[in-house]
């Protein structure tokens, strides 16, 4: 496997750059619209509940399926790909934030609203810090989710990283396998270690919560 | 209490008893043939096996297992006993030889040698030669005066490339391309399925796909396949290889596959790929149907 | 005599019309008194004086503020003009005691109440200690009681007219609840605030309010002085309550 990736590691890094590109737009970008929806939609409780139990179900499907499910209607191409990826991001970072403003207790928001902050002041500088490791954590399943089933992106014409291991199984070629599965493999786990050190942090120190 | 307890354990050990036997008859009487992953494949696999079953043998159908690495593998180790080939890839791909342009040549090599390093033999091989190749739209084939793969190889920087992973790690994919003709500079090179690379060039976001030369949707004046002008790629015969310790068990075999390399040319194949790939047919009721007038004519 | 806060006849509703919290509450409260309103769980105390600030909004009837009906009023500031004080102290965990104390002034941006000093000012108020360390902790880090004094000077950073305590001593046990009325008594001497303050302990009651509102299942039994009500109670249930409370 290291031979393989000292004779081809500038295929290799460019690879593993269009996947760190590919996940991290999809996962801001939906981070953006999932905000935008929050904001627009957070006092409206009962119709936030359904749109979560929707979404609920939806996690139920696979997301390399539905990817594929997507490719006929949305073509196929960096784009494409990119917009089906954001699409399925938005569920798990919608359902994360909800369930955290839920969680909150009741006295909080009683008082802040008793003291006349006014609703947006509230949503931002009370309900949104203390949702923040609700956040994270959507955030955190969200990208590893993205990071696998962005491989199938490499079928799509996004590139990416999946490219060496689906062609290796196609070709019995375990190098390539290996190559791409570990590589994957380092960068989700990183970004899950740098978040959740994130979300910790976070919790300990403005929230007093050993988590 | 005990009347259902007893019942159960009846049914239990019927269905064990059941599957035991059917197991063990698949094992030893069944002759084992596989596919690679597409179309082509499938449907020779389908004949192969309609053959055999014609002729009075028990078949067990493992399609759909890969490339030729898998195929290979598994039919060394005694998991398939006969898969559909093509005498080109032997040679380049497992056999790691040089490219010949004699198809006798090739065909008598390949045999030889794979009698020789694996107990596995070429029965008679078929008209049809199902070459690598690549397709480009002709619209930009005309732009740019390519016929020839030299051509492309001159103005790649105008083209856009849908390349497969399994094309550029192949020996009989782009390293020998790059060996026969020298560096392809595209103006881009991306990875696609296997299955879209027509459509990629349709919606024109590709102008150069990876193509077989029996591929169905050649027929149409869309795609201009480049002519392999120095040779990069020796014959590719379609050819059924098989273990020796086969035909050893049931020489009728070997006849009733040759049934098959005698009816098919390129024509022909050409004909049943468009039937799947562009009419949407099932690969198995299309071979069916190519069987059924194999035999209404006699042998 | 000067009217700050006058109930007209308000009717309130749970579930849409189907149990009545309340029925026809009509009372007045003066500019610098200590209403205690007491009565026990289901009678309908903590819904009186959330109605005050519009947190719930009453079937019918008017609640007027210093004249004005509050309907017509802006809710946000018609909530900085009265604080509020709940049992669980609500304060938020993210903010140290300094952020929580001034949080309402800093967000409406009005300096003078967002200032270090009216912060030392508050913390003194409550008796609370004024140092950094203090003033950095966050909410968790601090006692039942000290909680219940920061939501207190919270409360009180933006010089409400009117605070509106919703048994905040509730959770304390009994030798700080003690401590805390006697500062709240010594606060509102300063201060000179109006309190409405929501008990189901008589002794409580009793102890802190000028006058008493007793209500029960939604109705106003009797509104009086603690004196008015021990020669003069107005029916059987007031009678049995400061007989209860005594015992």
């Amino acid at each position: 496997m290291l031979q393989y990736l000292f004779e081809n590691g500038k295929a290799v890094g460019h690879a593993l750059w269009e996947h760190i590109y590919l996940c991290t737009t999809a996962l801001l970008v939906g981070l953006l619209i999932s905000f935008v929806f929050l904001i627009l939609f957070y006092r409206y409780t009962k119709l936030m509940d359904k749109i979560v139990h929707f979404f609920n179900f939806l996690r139920l499907i696979p997301g390399v399926a539905l990817l594929v499910i997507f490719m006929p209607v949305i073509g196929v191409g960096f784009l494409p790909t990119l917009l089906s990826l954001i699409v399925l991001t938005i569920p798990t970072l919608l359902i994360n934030t909800h369930s955290g403003i839920k969680n909150i207790p009741p006295e909080i928001l009683f008082c802040a609203d008793s003291l006349g902050l006014g609703k947006w002041n509230v949503l931002f500088h009370i309900q949104l810090p203390i949702v923040f490791p609700f956040i994270l954590l959507g955030i955190r399943t969200a990208l590893v989710d993205l990071i696998s089933i962005a491989c199938v992106a490499s079928l799509m014409g996004a590139g990416g990283l999946g490219r060496f291991i689906l062609t290796g199984l196609a070709i019995n070629n375990m190098d390539l396998i290996l190559v791409g599965g570990v590589i994957i493999t380092i960068l989700a786990l990183f970004c899950e270690f740098v978040l959740s050190a994130i979300q910790s942090g976070y919790s300990k120190k403005y929230l007093g919560v050993s988590k | 209490m005990k009347k259902k307890i007893n019942k159960q354990l009846c049914i239990c050990s019927l269905v064990a008893l059941v599957l035991l036997t059917t197991g063990c008859s698949s094992q030893k009487d069944a002759i084992q043939i596989g596919s690679k992953d597409f179309t082509e494949s499938y449907i020779l696999a389908e004949l192969y096996a309609l053959t055999l079953e014609d002729a009075g043998y028990q078949v067990e159908r493992k399609f759909n297992l890969g490339g030729t690495n898998v195929t290979h593998a598994a039919i060394k180790k005694g998991e398939l006993d006969v898969y559909p080939e093509y005498t080109g890839t032997c040679l380049i791909n497992v056999l790691n030889m040089d490219p010949i342009t004699d198809p006798d040549e090739v065909y008598d090599t390949v045999k030889n040698e794979y009698e020789k390093q694996f107990s596995l033999t070429l029965l008679q091989p078929a008209k049809a030669s199902n070459s690598q190749g690549l397709a480009i739209s002709a619209a930009i084939s005309e732009a740019y005066h390519m016929t020839t793969i030299s051509d492309l190889q001159a103005n790649a920087q105008n083209v856009r490339f849908a390349s497969q992973g399994a094309f550029e790690e192949n020996p009989d994919g782009m390293p020998a391309l790059q060996e026969t003709y020298g560096e392809f500079t595209f103006k881009s090179v991306e990875y696609y399925d296997n299955a879209i690379k027509y459509e990629l060039i349709k919606n024109e976001q590709a102008d150069l796909i990876i193509a077989f030369t029996t591929d169905g949707q050649l027929t149409d004046d869309q795609f201009v396949l480049l002519e392999d002008d120095k040779s990069a790629w020796p014959p590719y015969n379609i050819v059924p290889v098989i273990r020796m310790d086969l035909i050893e068990r049931y020489p009728d075999a070997k006849g009733a596959l040759n049934r098959i390399s005698e009816a098919l040319d390129n024509e022909m194949m050409q004909t049943l790929n468009a039937k799947v790939d562009i009419e949407k047919q099932e690969p198995d009721a299309v071979a069916k149907e190519f069987f059924n007038t194999l035999n209404v004519e006699g042998d | 005599m000067d009217t700050i806060l006058s109930y007209q006849h308000i009717n309130f509703y749970y579930n849409s019309q189907k149990v009545c919290i309340l029925k026809d509450i009509t009372f007045n409260v003066e500019k610098g008194e200590i209403i205690s309103i007491l009565g026990n769980s289901g009678s309908g105390k903590t819904t009186l004086i959330k109605l005050a600030n519009r947190l719930l909004v009453p079937a019918s009837g008017h609640i007027l503020f210093k004249g004005e009906d509050i309907s017509t009023m802006d809710t946000a500031i018609l909530r900085r003009h009265m604080g509020y004080v709940i049992q669980q102290s609500g304060l938020f965990p993210h903010m140290s005691v300094a952020q929580n104390i001034n949080i309402a002034a800093r967000l409406n941006k009005e300096k003078t109440y967002a200032s270090k000093e009216r912060v030392t000012e508050l913390l003194k108020l409550s008796r609370l200690p004024c140092d950094e360390e203090f003033r950095n902790r966050h909410p968790w880090q601090l006692s039942g009681g000290q909680q219940q004094r920061v939501s207190l000077a919270r409360a009180l950073c933006c010089d409400p007219e009117i605070l509106l305590m919703d048994e905040p001593f509730g959770a304390l046990d009994a030798i700080t609840r003690l401590e805390l009325q006697e500062e709240l008594l010594q606060l509102q001497h300063q201060t000179k605030k109006t309190i409405l303050f929501v008990t189901h302990d008589l002794k409580e009651a009793l102890a802190l309010g000028n006058r008493i509102l007793i209500i029960k299942d939604g109705e106003i039994q009797q509104l009086a002085t603690p004196e008015e009500l021990t020669s003069h109670p107005a029916n059987d249930y007031v009678c049995k309550l400061l007989k209860a409370g005594r015992g």
